[in-house]
């Protein structure tokens, strides 16, 4: 599959999506795929064979934490939560995907709608 | 359910991870792919529509390459010493500040320690090379940077994370400052905070330190114009709303006014008054992020959000990262024991 422009700027936002997602709450893979889908109204999709490894890589790196929860009447799924670390992370990608993307912005003339 | 973990299976193996990890991922996975099959069942698919996608979404990345780099993934951010920066900052940073964390965990419980070093020299190992070299590539116009040491906690668990660093309270910080004698000064700073900048124009969002008075001191940096904290500014909770402002957000959102002091702009809806301006290619402590202006620490309850408004009064709300510099003669290691009874003497007050 040839890498698209799409696909190289999602490959780029993925981790800071995924720390963003669970900035407030601890979320099990399936919702946070869920809600990257519908929070970008679509335009974005994390198959189960791109989010795992990413959220992996992110456990390994100690920027997440996961773990298996049982709950009645549900099955039983590995919830991951923001570390310190992660939080930190988080902050400073922010702030350089807010660099980036102004950047961008002030040489290709866009502006926000 | 079955199903699902026979697929995942063929797919992974040939990824030579080990059984434990792989039996857990397939879990995991088929989890999730039932999840999916059972959501297009309910937009309307059959049974054998929702297989067909399912699996398709399954092969839509190399999933046993993908997961055996992942899997990989702290041996491979982890340089050698004398290997080639990869260029990759921040992936190769943390991992390493994380690994160095962990390499300092001393005994269970709460324990202190003297964690990053801003040095050159001490405490010089293969986890902070990365760190080493960013430094020499993003030099920080701050004096004698081989005397200072970032202070961090640890909070001993049972768990795959227990070494990682932890951001320490205001008032730990504050006992940590009056009972120890490794340093000639002890600083805290906030990590960089987003908040909504309004000047005479328009809200901005930007981002924001908090720090004591004596952070920019401690660092032996000076503004390039006007002035930095004054001790007075930082003894009540609201009473000074003074700002000092980063070179570049001077330059950059200012276009550079020669006449920024005592401008006032609203942080969070607060009026604050310009004092300061600080150095050229000064970003904070992490040479390369930092924020573009710093407030005093007693300001804080008009800049965190509610739920930590009681950041200064409440030693379970950690916000910030500590920074002294060493006295002339103390090594690393001795600032380090010192803390760690300091900290198990606050454990057991």
């Amino acid at each position: 599959m040839a890498p698209t422009v799409e696909n190289e700027w999602k490959k780029g936002s993925a981790e800071l999506l995924i720390l963003s997602l669970l900035e407030n709450q601890p979320r099990h893979g399936y919702d946070i795929a869920g809600l990257i889908e519908t929070r970008s109204k679509g335009a974005l999709h994390f198959h189960v064979a791109s989010l795992y490894p990413l959220l992996y890589r992110l456990e390994k790196r100690g920027w997440t934490q996961g773990r298996w929860v049982e709950k009645p009447n549900q099955r039983r799924r590995r919830y991951y939560r923001l570390t310190t670390e992660g939080q930190r992370v988080l902050g400073l990608q922010r702030r350089k995907w807010l660099e980036f993307a102004g950047a961008v912005s002030r040489v290709a003339g866009v502006q926000n709608a | 359910m079955l199903e699902w973990k026979q697929e995942i299976a063929k797919r992974l193996s040939a990824a030579n991870l080990r059984p434990e990890r792989e039996a857990e991922i397939i879990e995991e996975l088929s989890i999730h792919l039932q999840d999916r099959y059972d959501q297009l069942l309910s937009d309307g698919a059959t049974h054998q529509e929702a297989s067909r996608q399912v699996l398709a979404e399954l092969d839509s990345t190399d999933l046993q390459a993908e997961m055996r780099d992942a899997e990989n993934t702290v041996r491979q951010n982890l340089l050698p010493a004398g290997a080639a920066p990869t260029g990759r900052w921040l992936s190769d940073f943390l991992p390493d500040v994380r690994y160095a964390g962990r390499g300092l965990r001393k005994s269970p419980g709460f324990t202190a320690v003297a964690a990053l070093t801003l040095a050159l020299g001490i405490g010089a190992n293969t986890a902070v090379f990365t760190i080493i070299n960013t430094l020499l590539l993003n030099p920080l116009p701050v004096e004698k940077i081989s005397e200072l040491a970032a202070i961090n906690t640890t909070q001993a668990k049972l768990t795959t994370q227990s070494g990682e660093l932890q951001l320490v309270s205001f008032l730990n910080l504050k006992d940590f400052t009056e009972r120890t004698h490794s340093f000639s000064s002890l600083t805290a700073h906030s990590n960089p905070m987003t908040i909504t900048m309004t000047d005479t124009t328009e809200p901005h969002r930007i981002f924001l330190e908090v720090v004591t008075a004596n952070y920019f001191d401690t660092l032996g940096i000076h503004p390039f114009m006007g002035r930095f904290f004054l001790p007075s500014e930082d003894t009540t909770p609201g009473a000074a709303p003074v700002v000092v402002l980063g070179y570049a957000a001077w330059q950059g959102r200012f276009d550079g006014a020669p006449d920024i002091l005592g401008r006032t702009i609203k942080l969070n809806n607060t009026p604050f008054t310009i004092i300061g301006v600080g150095p050229k290619g000064f970003k904070g402590i992490y040479a390369i992020f930092g924020p573009d202006v710093w407030v005093p620490s007693m300001m804080s309850g008009q800049i965190f959000p509610a739920q930590q408004a009681n950041a200064l009064s409440d030693r379970a709300i950690p916000l910030f990262t500590g920074i002294g510099r060493l006295l002339p003669g103390v090594a690393l290691a001795q600032a380090r024991a010192e803390l760690d009874i300091v900290a198990a003497a606050l454990q057991k007050e």
